[in-house]
Formats: structure tokens, C-alpha cells, sequence
């Protein structure tokens, strides 16, 4: 593998990292399986490129972005906690909104960012090799985003999220309003998708009304190999973990797609993440059965 | 003090599932009173529970809490005057979290949450204080996840959590049932103690008719959903499980038909 590819998984890792954040607080924190963020993913690129396009400060349009994407997190939360519509499906509702609104939002199934000013602009001539550049970027506003995210988590606000997903009936005895606390989960979740999205369109040059799809695949794979490889359950190494096993799972997907023998191609990426996915989640329960056989236990 | 009037809840309404579980129960208990509440399987002692608690929508009646009328309070606003205790042990506590996270959840009821750490330094000491109090040695695994404690571990810490924070009313549903004899013993004998201490208007629902005349200060009967049976002070004293029964068949002039109340 060429080091542009490996600079490049390593960049997609970080930017996705973002990604498995968010669906570890809903999915794992929150216990929602919420697929909103295929449509959070694209509203965030959408809202930061018309902004952008329309002159406005990048860091202040992926900020802008991000908000969006909370409103989004709030509309799924709202559609299932006020109109009791099932978790899943109110998360499938909104995303399907969201394709309809991100048209409306760009005016056009696309908007090229080519020669705007990006959040990369002010970074570029500071001596940095422009290949190390955008995975600087992305490192550290992931890294921000990790350390607000494990700060909120062990927060009262937070623990009350994590009760409201492990066991809403004890979190409502103790007076945790169950509702609030997934609505705010939802928006934070969806709002760093959003964010992810917003800088994932000014490092590819443009935002795509089709950029979302699989999304919510991306950030599983990057929970799901994260707890793989990062054993432990406490909520700083979570966190890590995902975006961890977004890089990991970034480079895996390199790997198979730069390896000759195996003979994929660009077009093979959902075949093999499915693949990847897949494997990830089998592992640890085929390790398991076979470590209980050595210790005598039945497989 | 606990003021309930006219409770009806109704399961499945309008269905051919239909089941009546509270009809028109009215039932006061003054502040501190420990009052033990059995009855057959369906009389409606866990509806009750869940209808103080707020956990179960009532079809008429009012819950009135220390003067407060809180029967369109939800759950978690009731929860700054209630504290529960659950049957299951496996569903009682947060089983993802720590023993000292759970506990943490617990010590802000009651208040407005914060942006502040949920876990301080000084929080920790306090903690780990009451849980040394308990006696079970699990001061030294407060880190440890909650699902790895033991069923009388669980139900302890869960009291603990109950606690915590001063409350006005304890609900306790059946809360040893699903332990040994002798963890069940250890949690009743701790119980009666955090009752006592922090003077708790208490409502415990017991299967063990035993159970029910050993503990608290006044024990109530419940049968298809109305208290049949109220008995406290000298009256309560003087009764054996035998009695009971007894009371039971004169004033209703029926059989207890459910082997489970005879045993213990």
C-alpha cells in the first residue's frame, strides 16, 4: 500500500471517527438504534457547503452544520419519545425527510467546494507537508470531540443518559427524566455525524446529496471493531475505542482494496465492508466458544 | 404520609384482555408508619406500588404525597418523594454501570442535574462510607460493573440507593423474593434498620404471610383489588400466620386459595 493511501485511510478513519461517536451514544450509550445519521451525515456536508459557497466563515458553517444535525437528532428523539413512534422507524422517518431537505438546503443534488475557503484554508502554508494537512485537522477536532464527549458521559447529565439507555424504569425511579435525556442524546449523537459530514465535504471538495448512504454502516463497523479491540467497558475507553476502530476499520478497507491478489475494486467498498462488519461481530463469540472448549465447558 | 382514594387502574381496557386491577382501593398510611402488604398473585399489590410510584396510569383516583396531590406528577418528578426498590435484582440496578455509578445516579435524586462530574472525590468517600456501612465488603468494588454482584449484593446496594437521599415514602415490591433464605433475612434485617433510621413511611409487599407479621407496624391485606384486611398495633401482635388466614375467610368468606401465601 502506497503512503498516500495509508495518509488517506488514516484521514477517512478520523473524519468517520467522528461517525462512531455518534453511534456509539445512540446505539451503545443510549440503546436507540438510530438511523438518522445517514441523513445527518449529508445535512451536515449540505449545510456547510451553501453556507460556505454563501461566504460564510467554514468553522462557523460546520458549526452551523452540526447544529442542524442536533435538530435532526431532536426530531427522531421527539417522533419517539412525544409520538411514540417506534425507535427505529422514527429514525428512518427523518432520514428519509432529511434526503428531501438536504436537496432543498443545496438548491442542487450537489455543490462543489473547489477554490472555496475550507476550515484547512487558514492551515495551508504554515510549513505543513499538504498531505499531512487535513488528517492534522481532523485529528484534532476529533480528539476535542472525544475529550467534550467523555466529559459530558461523566457528567450527572450524562450518567443520566447512560441509566436512561441500561435501564430507563430505574433511571425514572431515581428522577431522570427518560425523555430529556434521549432527546439530548440524539442531538448530540447526530450533531457530531453533522459535524463529520460538514468536514468530510470540505476535505473531498464538495458535498453530495448521496454522501450519506451506508453511514450508519461505517460508524457500526467502527463501534463494533473499537469493542473488538479495545476490550473493557468504561465509557472513556468507549469512546476511544470507536474512533480507534474507525481508523483500523479505514485501514482494513485500504488494505483489501490495494491488495492485488484479492482483485477488488473501488466499486467492492459495501461488499467488503458488509464483509469486514460482519467478521467483527462474529469474532469475539468464536473466541469465546473456543476458549470454553479448551477450558473443558461446552462450545 | 401517603393519602391514595378511590384507585382504579384497569389492565387492557377495552379488550377482551380486559383486567381489572385496582377497583376504587383507598388507603392512608401516616408519616412513618411500615406498613406490609400481601395478598394472592392479581390482588393488585404491584399496581398499587406502580400507581404511588406513578409508573402506571390510573383510570380514576388520586395520590396524594405528604399533603402534595402528585397524580399527574410523572414518575421521574415523584421520584424527589419516592424511593423504590424492585422485585428482580437483575432489573433493579443499572447493570451496565459501575456499583458506584449506580449509586451516584441515586444520590441526585430528588435535585436538578448538572454538568458537574457525577463522580467526585469527596462523593467516592461518601459513597464508599454508607456501602462499608452495609457490611458486605463491596466497598472495595465500587468500580466493578453492577451485573457481577450477586442477587443479595444487588438488592442491598438498591436499598442503599433508596436511601440515599432523603425521601418520604419507600416502596419495597416483594424485594427479597427472588433470594436465598439467608440473604433474604440479611436484606429484611437491613430494611427494618434504614426504615428505623431514616423514619420512612413505608409500604413493602411481601409473599410470606411470616414475613409480613414480623415486619413493620401495620400489615393490610389486598384481595381483587381493595384492602380486606387492615391490622396494626395489639390486634396485629396477637396474630399468627393461622389468624390471618382466618381473618381473612371470615371477612370475605372465601378460602385463600393461593398456597404460595401459606408457606414461610
Amino acid at each position: 500500500m502506497s503512503s498516500i493511501a495509508l495518509i488517506g485511510a488514516i484521514e477517512l478513519g478520523l473524519v468517520f471517527g467522528l461517525v462512531g461517536l455518534g453511534v456509539y451514544l445512540s446505539f451503545r450509550v443510549l440503546n436507540f438504534p438510530d438511523l438518522t445519521v445517514d441523513g445527518s451525515f449529508p445535512l451536515g456536508g449540505g449545510v456547510a457547503a451553501a453556507l460556505i459557497v454563501a461566504d460564510a466563515d467554514p468553522w462557523l458553517a460546520s458549526l452551523a452544520a452540526a447544529a442542524a444535525g442536533a435538530v435532526a437528532g431532536l426530531v427522531t428523539g421527539w417522533l419517539n419519545v412525544r409520538l411514540k413512534i417506534l425507535h427505529l422507524l422514527a429514525s428512518i422517518l427523518t432520514m428519509i425527510a432529511l434526503f428531501s431537505i438536504n436537496l432543498r438546503i443545496m438548491g442542487r443534488p450537489n455543490v462543489a467546494l473547489l477554490g472555496e475557503s475550507t476550515v484547512f484554508t487558514p492551515f495551508e502554508g504554515l510549513g505543513l507537508p499538504a498531505i499531512w494537512l487535513q488528517p492534522m485537522v481532523f485529528l484534532a477536532v476529533v480528539v476535542v470531540a472525544t475529550l467534550l464527549v467523555d466529559l459530558y458521559l461523566l457528567s450527572e447529565i450524562g450518567l443520566a443518559l447512560r441509566a436512561t439507555g441500561a435501564n430507563p424504569r430505574v433511571a425514572r425511579a431515581q428522577g431522570v427524566r427518560t425523555d430529556r435525556a434521549i432527546l439530548a442524546g440524539l442531538a448530540v449523537s447526530n450533531a457530531l455525524v453533522a459535524l463529520a459530514g460538514a468536514l468530510f465535504a470540505q476535505s473531498q471538495g464538495g458535498a453530495d446529496v448521496s454522501m450519506g448512504v451506508g453511514i450508519i454502516v461505517v460508524g457500526l463497523a467502527a463501534v463494533i471493531v473499537g469493542e473488538t479491540l479495545v476490550p473493557g467497558r468504561g465509557v472513556v475507553l468507549g469512546t476511544i475505542a470507536s474512533v480507534v476502530g474507525s481508523i483500523v476499520y479505514r485501514l482494513a478497507i485500504a488494505l483489501a482494496l490495494n491488495a492485488d491478489i484479492l482483485g477488488l475494486k473501488a466499486q467492492d467498498l459495501n461488499l467488503v465492508t458488509a464483509v469486514l462488519v460482519a467478521l467483527a461481530l462474529t469474532l469475539p463469540g468464536l473466541r469465546r466458544s473456543r476458549g470454553a472448549r479448551l477450558a473443558g465447558g461446552r462450545p | 404520609m401517603i393519602r391514595v382514594r378511590g384507585l382504579t387502574v384497569t389492565f387492557n381496557r377495552g379488550t377482551p384482555m380486559e383486567t381489572p386491577a385496582l377497583r376504587g382501593l383507598d388507603l392512608d398510611v401516616p408519616s412513618g408508619e411500615f406498613v406490609t402488604v400481601i395478598g394472592s398473585n392479581g390482588a393488585g399489590k404491584s399496581t398499587l406500588l406502580n400507581a404511588i410510584a406513578g409508573d402506571v396510569a390510573l383510570d380514576a383516583g388520586t395520590v396524594e404525597l405528604d399533603g402534595t396531590d402528585v397524580t399527574h406528577w410523572p414518575t421521574a418528578r415523584r421520584a424527589a418523594l419516592v424511593a423504590r426498590v424492585f422485585q428482580d435484582p437483575l432489573s433493579g440496578t443499572c447493570e451496565s454501570l459501575t456499583v458506584e455509578e449506580n449509586l451516584a445516579l441515586a444520590a441526585a435524586r430528588g435535585r436538578t442535574r448538572g454538568v458537574r462530574p457525577a463522580l467526585t472525590r469527596a462523593l467516592r468517600q461518601e459513597l464508599a462510607e454508607r456501602v462499608r456501612d452495609l457490611g458486605l465488603g463491596l466497598e472495595t468494588r465500587l468500580g466493578d460493573r453492577m451485573g457481577l454482584l450477586s442477587g443479595g449484593q444487588r438488592q442491598a446496594v438498591s436499598l442503599l440507593m433508596a436511601t440515599l437521599r432523603p425521601s418520604r415514602v419507600l416502596l419495597l415490591d416483594e424485594h427479597t423474593a427472588a433470594l436465598d433464605p439467608k440473604t433474604a433475612a440479611y436484606v429484611l434485617a437491613l430494611t427494618t434498620r434504614l426504615v428505623t433510621e431514616h423514619r420512612l413511611t413505608t409500604l413493602m409487599v411481601t409473599h410470606s404471610m411470616r414475613q409480613a407479621l414480623d415486619h413493620g407496624t401495620r400489615t393490610i391485606m389486598l384481595h381483587e383489588g381493595r384492602v380486606v384486611l387492615d391490622v396494626s398495633g395489639e390486634e396485629r401482635a396477637a396474630l399468627d400466620v393461622p389468624d390471618l388466614l382466618r381473618l381473612f375467610e371470615r371477612r370475605h368468606g372465601q378460602t385463600v386459595s393461593d398456597d404460595t401465601l401459606l408457606l414461610g
